[in-house]
């Protein structure tokens, strides 16, 4: 009983946990990145995160992780809610699936799951974009942003994801509540 | 961690996101409120972080711009070092405030001008991947915004309220492919259906829908009035080019917008449009 209602706890601590990052998460995606300069403005903040969700806490929490920051995100800016949750949703999965095919502790694999993830999102929001009527660009523009963007997040996942990986070592490889 | 068999749980969840967000898709493109009311809530709590990043980013941003300036100062004469860093860290605090003097004049003197009850507000949030080409600003219904209310920049429109929450609005711009409004040549008073293109330069399409009507490369392009959301006379911009429609009958062509729509920073909302413009 005391055990159950434990479980319970704990699995509470974890949505509020993920909640709370989804939210400072899509506020900074949507309140500063924009203002970086053109080059760095492909940065995916979501996407990375959604990333370090998948490889250090846990494939389901990833995935879950991803469709909040994504639904987040599409309702702070305001349109085509769902866009960015399914191609979130859609990296987690991927990644999901497949991490016993990786080696999930190797810096070369963030690098290149920051890139694979990040033209997959991006390819994926500008389909669904496109598929809607609602992309404001062209399809040369779209597929250069996803190519500048994939560039551009293989670094800061390879960055990211190795900070997160130095704090998970520390926790004895456990993040039971969430990425706290 | 489970090895060599497929996560059925991990596939459960994903098919149920999944479709969760098709579902919030489909509400979206469809048009039910369902999808607004979300917004408003989830746009309320992001708002004061929102704000917060926002200030927080200005002032790194000026901080580093005063460290660049400093860098720049230490190269030159020795003898002057000391006076010029001075003088470089009030020059860059002075040009920002300048800037922004200037900046906020322009929005006054312009507000000014117009017959409208306007609020100035602020862009706090704009998508930064260019996939979508609306902002969100820092004034809401708090404030006496409301749907569709016009959004001006410095000279002109630059789009209309696609939805207000109590502190933030969303602003679609007219560069939006989705956006369309009614338009009027300035000087010939042809009309014209202006409407946003997907095209990386900011230019906007016009056609015309009179047959016999001309337009020329210059014209000034302002709001007709006629499409019930824009009162009339709202600068909208500035013919580049004409052609012939598919058809060879009437003309059609593109609209460099007045202001820019890449770097907004502050913008007018129309709260109030005047009753004899209307």
């Amino acid at each position: 009983m005391r055990g159950g209602r434990l479980a319970v706890d704990s699995q509470v601590r974890a949505v509020v946990t993920a909640l709370f990052w989804s939210w400072l998460i899509a506020s900074i995606e949507t309140s500063i990145v924009f203002r970086l300069p053109p080059l760095v403005s492909s940065l995916n903040l979501p996407l990375v995160a959604t990333l370090a969700a998948v490889l250090f806490v846990s494939p389901e929490y990833g995935v879950g992780f991803a469709f909040v920051s994504g639904l987040f995100c599409d309702l702070a800016i305001g349109s085509s809610v769902g866009v960015r949750s399914i191609s979130l949703v859609l990296c987690a999965a991927v990644v999901g699936v497949a991490q016993d095919r990786f080696f999930r502790e190797h810096p070369v694999t963030w690098a290149l799951l920051g890139l694979v993830g990040s033209l997959l999102h991006d390819l994926v929001c500008a389909a669904i974009l496109k598929l809607v009527g609602r992309l404001p660009v062209t399809y040369l523009d779209s597929v250069r942003i996803a190519a500048v963007g994939a560039l551009l997040n293989s670094i800061f996942s390879f960055v990211c994801l190795w900070l997160v990986y130095l704090r998970w070592k520390a926790s004895a490889k456990s993040f039971p509540d969430g990425l706290e | 961690m489970q090895t060599g068999r497929p996560r059925l749980g991990l596939i459960k969840i994903t098919v149920v996101l999944l479709l969760l967000s098709i579902i919030a898709l489909i509400f979206f493109i469809k048009g039910f409120v369902i999808t607004e009311p979300a917004e408003r809530v989830v746009r309320t709590a992001f708002y004061p972080l929102q704000k917060v990043f926002g200030g927080l980013y200005d002032g790194i941003a000026n901080a580093v711009r005063v460290i660049k300036d400093y860098e720049s100062v230490l190269s030159e004469n020795e003898a002057l070092k000391q006076q010029l860093h001075e003088m470089q860290l009030l020059l860059s605090g002075y040009d920002e405030v300048v800037a922004e003097n200037k900046r906020l004049r322009e929005l006054l003197d312009y507000s000014e001008q117009l017959p409208h009850k306007v609020v100035a507000a602020r862009v706090i949030a704009r998508d930064p991947h260019c996939w979508r080409d609306s902002i969100v600003i820092d004034k809401g219904t708090a404030d006496g915004v409301q749907r569709n209310a016009a959004v001006l920049g410095f000279s002109g429109l630059i789009g209309r309220v696609t939805s207000a929450s109590l502190n933030s609005s969303v602003v679609m711009l007219i560069t939006d492919p989705q956006s369309s409004l009614s338009g009027r040549v300035q000087d010939s008073r042809s009309l014209l259906l202006v409407e946003g293109t997907s095209r990386p330069d900011g230019l906007i399409r016009f056609s015309c829908l009179e047959s016999g009507d001309r337009v020329q490369v210059g014209d000034r392009v302002v709001t007709s009035g006629l499409g019930g959301i824009f009162p009339p006379g709202l600068p909208v911009g500035e013919v580049v080019s004409v052609e012939k429609d598919f058809y060879g009958i009437a003309d059609t062509g593109l609209i460099a917008p007045t202001t820019s729509l890449l770097d907004i920073e502050s913008v007018l909302v129309v709260v109030e449009a005047d009753a004899g413009q209307r």
